[in-house]
């Protein structure tokens, strides 16, 4: 059976410093006077989340705390693209490009995966990204773009659907430049057909946020139960872009969160059968200034922390080595350094949990791939 | 690809489309429309009755324009090739108050920056009206404008030049820069266009010019920022290729501190200021360049340096293959941008001359189809429809579904141009569901009249009924496999039965949203 990678993207740059709290960090708190999360104390719901004495999960990250202690979780901190640009487009781009500094190249770091594997499978859902616009780390392959797959469907008048579909069919039979997106567009519509996505149930425990993410994630979970050979999928979450009024334990920052973790408890509980075949992986173009600013929120940032989910994983663990936060030790005008590359990461779970043995294709120039153990 | 257009018509049994355009679509059609004979179909009645078309004016009217709309054929054919170029190249000349007086409740269009500040700003309405009425706008000028060359260089300047329409204050200072900047200059000189987007009040908030001060000009505050300097060598001229360094990247950065925007409880709000105050005023080497500016220049050293830039044989190269990928193909051939850039040279960086090379090129006459990407697909398909538009934010929303909405690209890169970005199972889709609900009256605000676009008979055959649409739609025959697919949807298992009014009305819209929707309209 086919490994599945969901890559979700925290789209705006995400502050992995109250995602992840070093609480064990004087700096920390002495750089954030008002939106810092305070230092995990039983019984007091504000508080951290302890994970392992010296980090703590925001406290609207409830959900995973489950997850992190079934080892099904690790999480990286001070991880990221080493690429210094503040630039959320650069950055996004950048990192969806695989870090290749050649913008010329249009296909991102998963199209090439997914073309480098192509004979492994023919579905017409082998990659689907939800969203406007295909995710640019999928350009290159044949991937679904889509933003809700109920909404995917030939619509022309009922009664006539089914002739028109069928001359339709005809009409991008054969060679050209469209005929082969043409047909795999008709596949990817007969498939659905059956699968009827409008009538979904989840498995009990598992709710969805009800938003453009939850959907995606919800529906990501369908197609995976259909079995309709899925093996890469694609969702964001935005609004991380917090200069102001981010808040600390509450507040917007919180709320966003409350819905990013409960899309991945979600994904966890809806998919308890399938867990050894999953890999979730989450990331944020870059994360947050240290210290906050005069509006209550924090400025464009580097280092970051990131979530990987799945059964097999030596999760429960954070992983990374913390480079600390003393005004000598930050990146750039006063960031979080990154001591992993994001590169380790992912090529990581490319290479033993997709079977992908190719890196240099995935993230042509970089030959200093250090695998941190996240996959046994 | 090597494919020529010649090779890929004939590899889809369509040799017989350079036979030529129906004589009921010419400028010299007769009165009444002939019958479609049968049953050796259109294509093969076209070769007894049609003398003096040309093929190749087909394509020419093609890649001038977003598809030919009712009509245009046969002006296209009274005026020849050469003299349809000419026209096109020359804007000015063309009389365009038909669109004029469909834009003329788009009043902020022609506000200032300092007006729609203070009538839309934070204590006014909010920015959306100016937005919508911006991309309302583009889309109508796209589908009516005489003026289509132009359009569609205004379409690539402005990815070329992109600013997101999303960021900021550029909501309120887009309108400007594509009146002021984009518009006047888009088949002029480049170095002009050049000059006027470094201006641009939208492009200074873009790419973050306005927080580009000198080091300590503003106490504990700002300093350089290399945002604009960076997109202005890697994306507007030089490119990425070229050798130039972090060192030329800064020093081009302190070329422009000081280049800023009137802020709002200043004069002229929303409009270009230099502000001498935060200008790095020291000399500055640009080695990339060669250039050496020295001290004191002011807002002269960015103006030196904008000309040189333009005139630098490695932007002429970039620009002269931008416009043959657009023109030609995704992958032009590279003689003939060594030419444009040539000429483009040659001509002191004008668009106009540079494009008329192209046009007038025998690899333009022999370029293979491209994809249309989703703006030109929907405008393509309301101008063939002749479509009439009753402007609404739904229609807009049609291109994001599309994935193409005006000003809609974050990136500093533009929307990609080629057309394998494009290609993806949500995309056909997409453009699939348009084709279909434009054809069945769905389309939000647009009214088609399809019995009089196609010149049928009151009961013509299924064949006829196909035939008629590809000539209307396509100007072309469709292709045997298709055409016999779609005579099976119209005519079902009497294909020779004349149609019935009840019939007719069933079919015409599938059979017309089914030639909309075929990759042969799709490309271009």
């Amino acid at each position: 059976m086919d490994h599945i990678l969901i890559c979700l993207f925290q789209r705006g740059g995400a502050d992995g410093l109250n995602m992840v709290v070093p609480h064990g960090e004087a700096a920390y708190y002495a750089a954030r006077p008002a939106i810092a999360i305070a230092a995990p104390r039983p019984g007091s719901p504000a508080t951290a989340i302890e994970l392992d004495g010296f980090f703590g999960l925001h406290p609207a990250l409830g959900d995973l705390k489950e997850i992190y202690d079934a080892r099904q979780l690790a999480i990286v901190h001070a991880c990221g693209s080493p690429d210094a640009t503040r630039s959320h487009f650069d950055a996004q781009a950048n990192l969806e490009r695989g870090l290749i500094s050649d913008h010329s190249e249009t296909r991102g770091w998963l199209g090439r995966h997914l073309a480098a594997t192509a004979g492994t499978s023919d579905s017409p859902f082998r990659a689907i990204g939800f969203g406007a616009l295909l995710q640019p780390s999928l350009r290159g392959s044949a991937a679904v773009a889509v933003r809700d797959l109920t909404q995917f469907t030939l619509r022309a008048k009922p009664t006539d659907l089914p002739r028109i579909r069928a001359a339709h069919g005809e009409i991008y039979r054969g060679e050209g430049l469209l005929a082969g997106a043409g047909q795999q567009t008709l596949a990817a519509l007969a498939l659905l057909e059956k699968l009827n996505p409008g009538q979904y149930k989840p498995a009990d425990g598992a709710r969805y946020p009800e938003s453009p993410y939850g959907l995606a994630l919800q529906q990501i979970a369908q197609l995976i139960k259909a079995d309709v050979g899925l093996q890469v999928a694609c969702a964001d979450i935005g609004d991380w872009d917090t200069h102001v009024n981010q808040g600390g334990s509450e507040g917007e920052f919180a709320a966003n969160l409350a819905e990013f973790g409960a899309g991945l408890h979600a994904l966890y509980a809806d998919l308890a059968a399938y867990h050894s075949r999953i890999t979730v992986v989450t990331m944020s173009e870059f994360g947050r200034r240290l210290t906050e600013n005069g509006g209550g929120g924090t400025d464009h940032g580097h280092g970051n922390a990131m979530f990987v989910m799945g059964g097999g994983l030596a999760g429960g663990k954070v992983y990374g080595s913390w480079p600390g936060l003393q005004a000598e030790q930050l990146d750039g005008p006063g960031d979080l350094a990154i001591t992993t590359d994001i590169r380790d990461i992912l090529g990581e779970i490319a290479q033993k949990r997709l079977g992908n043995p190719d890196l240099d294709g995935l993230f042509p120039g970089y030959n200093a791939f250090q695998f941190r153990g996240l996959v046994p | 690809m090597t494919t020529t257009r010649r090779d890929f018509l004939r590899s889809s049994g369509l040799a017989a489309a350079y036979l030529g355009i129906p004589a009921w679509l010419s400028g010299c059609a007769p009165a009444s429309p002939q019958p479609v004979a049968e049953p050796l179909g259109w294509a093969d009645d076209a070769t007894a009755t049609l003398a003096g078309s040309d093929p190749a004016l087909l394509h020419l009217l093609q890649r001038l324009t977003y598809g030919p709309a009712p009509g245009d054929l046969a002006h296209a054919n009274q005026l020849g090739a050469a003299a349809l170029v000419d026209e096109q190249l020359h804007p000015e000349r063309i009389d365009d108050s038909a669109l004029e007086r469909r834009l003329a409740g788009f009043d902020t269009l022609t506000m200032s920056s300092a007006a729609l500040i203070e009538r839309f700003g934070r204590q006014g309405e909010g920015p959306q009206e100016i937005m919508r009425q911006l991309q309302q706008a583009s889309l109508l000028r796209a589908v009516y404008s005489k003026r289509q060359l132009q359009e569609i260089m205004v379409d690539v300047w402005s990815n070329h030049l992109n600013i997101y329409l999303g960021k900021g204050q550029v909501k309120w200072l887009k309108t400007a820069d594509d009146r002021d900047v984009i518009r006047p200059h888009a088949l002029g000189k480049f170095r002009d266009l050049l000059l006027a987007s470094a201006k641009s009040p939208a492009m200074l908030v873009y790419l973050d010019n306005v927080e580009n001060t000198a080091p300590g000009a503003r106490q504990g505050k700002g300093g350089l920022n290399e945002n604009y300097a960076r997109e202005l060598l890697e994306l507007h001229t030089l490119g990425a290729d070229a050798s130039y360094d972090h060192d030329d990247i800064i020093a081009v950065a302190r070329v422009f501190t000081g280049w800023s925007i009137a802020r709002p409880q200043e004069q002229n709000a929303g409009s270009f200021v230099f502000r001498p105050r935060l200008h790095d005023s020291a000399a500055k080497q640009i080695d990339a360049l060669g250039l050496a500016l020295p001290a004191g220049g002011g807002v002269s050293d960015g103006e030196t340096l904008l000309a040189r830039l333009a005139s630098d044989p490695r932007t002429a190269k970039r620009i002269a293959h931008k416009l043959c990928a657009r023109f030609v193909g995704d992958a032009p051939p590279a003689a003939l941008v060594e030419r444009a850039a040539q000429t483009y040279l040659a001509s002191d960086t004008d668009i106009r001359a540079t494009l008329e090379l192209i046009f007038r090129s025998e690899e333009f006459a022999a370029a293979a189809p491209k994809l249309k990407l989703p703006t030109h697909a929907l405008a393509s398909m309301l101008r063939a429809l002749g479509a009439q538009i009753e402007p609404s934010p739904k229609l807009v929303a049609v291109l994001q579904q599309l994935g193409q909405p005006f000003f809609g690209w974050p990136a500093p890169d533009g929307y990609p141009q080629v057309g394998a970005a494009w290609i993806n199972t949500g995309g056909m889709l997409a453009r699939w569901n348009v084709a279909f609900a434009l054809a069945e009256g769905r389309g939000p605000g647009v009214a088609a009249d399809l019995r009089a676009l196609l010149p049928i008979q009151a009961q013509p055959t299924a064949a006829g009924l196909v035939d008629a649409a590809s000539a209307a739609l396509l100007h072309q025959p469709i292709g045997s496999a298709a055409r016999s697919a779609l005579v099976t949807y119209a005519g079902g298992a009497a294909p020779d039965k004349p149609l019935d009014a009840a019939a007719l009305d069933r079919v015409l819209p599938g059979v017309v949203g089914l030639v909309l929707a075929s990759p042969l309209f799709q490309l271009y």
